[in-house]
């Protein structure tokens, strides 16, 4: 890990994708570890998932900075794409697919109005980033990262002020784009 | 396109009304996707606000269902959720009963998160109020807190009336009182039980720690401006979100109820009440039909509620001749009652200040008391800058216990210091001169490179530097220039292994240098060429060289090191900590060594044989640099918790913990003398502390009998406490030791001469002058050499009054002839009068010069008196706890308060701003002299006796029983 982020920060090509496979592994790795139930002693709050990828792959160090900042943005990022591809398998079991009925429990796996928002916003966020890719990363990371506001102030070099009102700005975008 | 429509749409945000609709003239083609924007702002309302993952939790963790567990609840079913968590009805056991269970949704991984969050917990439990939900427990459910609260089965706040809002009001300011802003009043949070009764829930529980979204996101609308765009919150944010709830909820308010709703809700929170108690306290009024002080009445309205409120048979009669006298007198009150509103208006103005004053104290105090010096800091410069007095400066003295400070620029990531200051912020290395710290030069690396560590060489003016490729240089510190590359660890471009150099260190002699890297290597450069040391199996983090030129060595899982003379092998190696091995130091005289580490710990060895002496534990974060003291006698470390601190070199133990950072704190240093210490951290300051600086309050231990008097000499550096026991002991004030210790005094006829000569009374009916330095024992007859023309000095012994007049013979004046039992005897010299507590049952005053024209108060067994310092109040306290206030005459009696718990002592603070009472069960409180409103409360444990201030007024010293004997404390600010 430490040698991806150091070919990252050096600037060699493919690190990048390198860091993202990585760490996308390691997200389904513990999701799927959640699903079977290994978790059990105690629930892993979906918000923790990045937090517990981070210790397992970077360890108990103090980072670096710049290794931080990687790390988190293709985490948000490795994040969203498990989010979404979820999203549209559930979809797809309610529209009863392959012609099974598949009873779902909502409350647990989130209803169809949770399920369509996600991939409304992932849709809607596609637009958002081509134009302003600021807002575009800051609701991934807030969105699919659920990163804490303190944090994407770090990984973006912003001041937190600024943050609160990007993303007031952005919600308001998302929201015109999503309900019309 | 897209800038345009931005920047357009931050515009049309600050607008409303006609001024919109101007503006929206000028947008031309983007007109329509501008409101299209201001439409989705103002309907989007909580959209996005919990993460994708949380919304679709069937991901991983999954939605807590009926029957799971959590802690001793057993989750009986849903009931709503909001506020950063979900609500659950949940059933405890033991007692059996329903409690409410708030799961809050964003986990919580870091200690400090953790410990933060026991600390929240702990102060919301300690709010008991018959309308606040009590927090019974709070936990954490894997990474989950929750909170168990009292089930409040009701409904949130609908149309509802003054009294219930008066009762909200009252539950808000209790937790003001506490230190707990509410920060989410809502009528969601604003029960109202089966039985009518209004319950404030969730109080404090949205907060930033724990979920960040919730402070934000959380209704806009009953936020106050304040908290919306700064997230700045005080008592007063709370009053703008009861304003907005009233104006919901009180159906058809008349002027005055408006005028109230309009005052706590006001835009700018200096034009609103100042606490929830204020705005009780106005609704109060209101409801006993009395002018309410947010609308200043006029004449006739004042004669309008004054008739309401006495409804009486005669009520048209008395209305009418009221009439007619008003109309009579209407000329002249008119006048006197515009007066009297502009002083109502400017007083008003200033006692909101005064009560925002008392609160920020209150919340400073609450937040010191569960440890957390940031909250407390932050709220100490919250206080009005006019009103600091005496127990603002002592607060400030707690928060931070360094005498000076420099700013280093940014967060300070490394240091090293000798005469000049080495200081890395960020990607700079800067030189600074230690003395007038001025910036003298830069180190800069070239490309992508930074320097990671860097030591002062000891004799000469250059300094080793390590870098995060593992290169290695000598910069010249007087030219400022790195110069070139001396080696290298690892090879040039080789980027398949981390090189990154954590440390450099010199041997004593400065013939020798070593640098450690993540690359499990050390080198040693011996001026010529440098050597490889391979050995350690993991990253090395630290060196250092014994006086001998062994090396030592520690790396990253807590192995220690010895390395032979020749460098060639390891010899001795150990385990020496269960983390990395931060620093190692080494004693001046080469005895021992020090070890900070990961681990929270600091050890010290014996270097001889290589065992363990002592291990300081006491740190709750990463120890990440020790020093031993030159001279020898203590060790001092730096830790990721923000502090430093010092320990007993013989025992370990710790003797001092230096707070005041605001950040971990990486580095420490020795500066110009030995007795201080300059620490480096992460907050960006570097600051400077003496290494004997003790905790608030001094304790001065060894008394063996309760202490009857606490006395400060003129200079203030000297102390003497008197015990009941007809001994005194004499402290000093600067090494905190005892200077003498005087038997078979009489300890109530105590008084300095001048610093170095304090009179006391004798058994034997003759005062004594002892000298303290060098010890003399005078007897007071003959000569003295006074201090002062016309000083007196009170004598009980023999019921009179010494006074010494420029050195000539001694007077005696007797006071009381043939009367007993004067207690105590106090004389005001400005005006020549003196007070006496006479016979447990009353005051007398009397001027000197005619002792027989006397004025006398009974009091029940009074106990203390003082007298301020301008001679114009006499205050008394007396044994059932009461503490009155005379004017000099002794007339004028009012009572100031009554303590609960018995009295025991009063004094004035110099200034005359402040008066302390102390009652026996240990707390003391300050009191403001201009409004006799209590500012503070200094709450000492055992039993408090007296009390007294010094004279240059920085000092407050109590005489306390504990448990484990009698003390004398002392509270100093700077």
């Amino acid at each position: 890990m430490t040698r991806i982020l150091g070919e990252l920060r050096a600037g060699q090509s493919g690190a990048e994708s390198a860091l993202f496979e990585a760490v996308y592994g390691e997200l389904r790795r513990i999701a799927g570890a959640c699903m079977r139930g290994e978790y059990k002693e105690h629930t892993l709050q979906p918000t923790a998932l990045v937090h517990e990828a981070y210790l397992r792959l970077l360890g108990n160090d103090a980072p670096e900075f710049a290794d931080k900042r990687h790390f988190l943005s293709a985490a948000a990022r490795a994040m969203r794409h498990i989010l979404v591809d979820h999203g549209r398998a559930r979809r797809a079991l309610k529209r009863g697919g392959a012609g099974i009925r598949v009873t779902l429990n909502d409350e647990l796996h989130g209803d169809t109005d949770s399920v369509d928002r996600v991939l409304a916003v992932h849709d809607a966020l596609a637009k958002l980033e081509a134009d302003d890719p600021i807002k575009g990363r800051l609701v991934e990371l807030r969105y699919f990262g659920g990163l804490q506001f303190s944090e994407i102030a770090e990984v973006m070099e912003l001041s937190p002020r600024s943050i609160y009102r990007l993303w007031d700005r952005a919600r308001a975008w998302l929201f015109a784009e999503t309900s019309a | 396109m897209r800038a345009e429509l931005d920047r357009l749409f931050e515009q049309a945000l600050e607008l409303q009304g006609e001024p919109l609709d101007s503006f929206l003239n000028t947008c031309g083609p983007l007109r329509g996707d501008v409101e299209r924007l201001l439409s989705a702002h103002a309907r989007m309302g909580e959209f996005l606000a919990t993460p994708a993952a949380v919304e679709m939790p069937g991901l991983v963790g999954q939605a807590l269902l009926v029957g799971d567990r959590v802690g001793r609840y057993t989750i009986e079913r849903i009931v709503g959720s909001g506020g950063g968590g979900t609500v659950y009805a949940a059933r405890q056991n033991e007692p059996n009963r329903l409690v409410a269970l708030k799961v809050m949704r964003a986990g919580i991984t870091s200690e400090s998160a953790v410990a933060r969050f026991r600390r929240e917990a702990d102060i919301l439990a300690r709010l008991r109020h018959p309308n606040i939900a009590h927090v019974y427990e709070a936990g954490m459910h894997g990474v989950l807190p929750f909170f168990a609260m009292e089930f409040v089965d009701g409904e949130p706040l609908g149309q509802t009336d003054v009294a219930t809002v008066r009762i909200i009001c009252d539950a808000v300011h209790h937790g003001h009182v506490k230190g707990v802003v509410h920060r989410d009043l809502k009528p969601s949070n604003l029960l109202v039980d089966t039985e009518g009764r209004p319950k404030v829930i969730d109080f404090g529980i949205a907060r930033d720690e724990l979920d960040e979204s919730s402070a934000l996101m959380g209704t806009p609308r009953y936020m106050s401006p304040e908290q919306r765009t700064n997230g700045d919150v005080d008592a007063r944010s709370d009053v703008y979100s009861l304003g907005v709830v009233m104006q919901e909820t009180l159906q058809n308010p008349d002027a005055d109820l408006s005028a109230i709703i309009a005052h706590a809700s006001a835009a700018d929170a200096n034009e609103r009440y100042a606490s929830a108690e204020a705005l009780g306290a106005d609704l109060r009024r209101y409801a006993e039909l009395r002018p309410v002080d947010a609308r200043p009445a006029s004449l006739g309205h004042q004669l309008l509620l004054f008739a309401r409120r006495r409804r009486s048979v005669f009520l048209a009669i008395l209305f009418s001749v009221l009439i007619l006298v008003a109309a009579v007198v209407v000329s002249v009150q008119f006048a006197w009652n515009a007066e009297r509103s502009r002083l109502k208006a400017e007083r008003a103005r200033v006692d909101q200040r005064f009560e925002t004053y008392i609160a920020t104290i209150a919340a400073t105090q609450a937040a010191l008391r569960v440890g957390d010096v940031n909250d407390a800091r932050r709220r100490l410069e919250q206080a009005p800058a006019e009103l600091r007095d005496w127990e603002w400066r002592i607060l400030a003295a707690q928060v931070d216990r360094s005498r000076d400070r420099l700013d280093a620029g940014g967060p300070i990531f490394w240091a090293d210091a000798n005469d000049r200051f080495i200081v890395t912020t960020g990607e700079h290395t800067k030189i600074w001169d230690a003395r007038s710290k001025k910036q003298l030069g830069e180190l800069d690396v070239d490309g992508e490179d930074w320097i990671a560590t860097v030591a002062i060489h000891p004799t000469r003016a250059v300094a080793a530097c390590g870098t995060r490729t593992g290169c290695v240089y000598i910069a010249d510190l007087e030219k400022g220039d790195l110069g070139p590359i001396l080696y290298r660890h690892g090879a040039s471009g080789d980027a398949s292994v981390e090189h990154h150099v954590n440390e450099v260190a010199w041997s004593r002699d400065g013939k020798w240098l070593a640098s450690v890297s993540m690359d499990h290597t050390i080198r040693v450069w011996d001026g010529h060429a440098s050597r490889v040391l391979v050995g350690h199996r993991d990253r090395v983090v630290s060196a250092a060289f014994l006086p001998d030129g062994r090396l030592v060595s520690g790396d990253r899982t807590g192995r220690f090191c010895v390395w032979a003379q020749d460098h060639s092998k390891i010899v001795h190696e150990l385990q020496a900590h269960s983390g990395s091995v931060e620093h190692i130091a080494v004693s001046a005289d080469g005895s021992v060594v020090a070890t900070a580490s990961r681990d929270q710990t600091v050890r010290l060895w014996d270097l001889a044989t290589w065992t363990e002496r002592w291990i300081g534990t006491g740190h709750v974060g990463n120890v990440r640099d020790v020093m031993i003291d030159p001279l020898g006698r203590f060790v001092a470390t730096a830790s990721y918790d923000r502090t430093v601190r010092v320990w007993d070199i013989e025992t370990g133990r710790e003797q001092a913990c230096l707070r005041g950072h605001t950040s971990l704190v990486r580095r420490i240093v020795f500066g110009n003398s030995t007795n201080e210490i300059v620490s480096f951290s992460r907050d960006g300051t570097i600051r400077f502390w003496r290494w004997k600086t003790r905790s608030i309050p001094f304790h001065l231990a060894g008394h063996t009998d309760s202490i009857t008097t606490v006395l400060f000499s003129p200079g203030s550096r000297t102390l003497a406490a008197a015990q009941r026991d007809q001994n005194v002991t004499l402290w000093d004030l600067d090494s905190l030791e005892s200077l003498a210790h005087l038997e078979d005094t009489y300890s109530e006829g105590l008084t300095w001469l001048n610093n170095n000569n304090i009179i006391v009374g004798a058994l034997q009916d003759m005062a004594r002058r002892i000298q303290i330095r060098p010890r003399a024992v005078h007897i007071l007859r003959g000569k003295l050499a006074a201090s002062a023309p016309h000083t007196v000095h009170e004598n009980l012994v023999t019921n009179s009054v010494l006074m010494t007049q420029e050195g000539k013979s001694v007077s005696e004046t007797r006071l009381f002839p043939g009367a007993r039992g004067v207690k105590k005897l106090r004389v005001d010299v400005a005006s020549g009068r003196c007070y006496a507590l006479v016979s447990n049952n009353r005051i007398e005053g009397f001027p000197l010069d005619t002792p027989d024209r006397r004025q006398k108060q009974m009091l029940d067994d009074p106990l203390d008196m003082a007298i301020s310092p301008d001679g114009q109040t006499i205050a008394a306290i007396v044994r059932n706890g009461s503490v009155y206030l005379f004017d000099p005459l002794l007339q004028n009696k009012r009572l100031l308060t009554k303590l609960n718990d018995g009295g025991a002592s009063v004094a004035f603070h110099p200034s005359g701003t402040r008066l302390a009472t102390a009652s026996s069960s240990g707390s003391i409180r300050l009191w403001d002299t201009g409004r006799w409103r209590q500012v503070g409360t200094i709450a000492d444990p055992g039993t408090t006796s007296c009390v007294a201030f010094s004279p240059d007024g920085k000092s407050l010293a109590a005489g306390t029983t504990l448990r484990g004997g009698t003390a004398v404390r002392v509270w100093q600010t700077d």
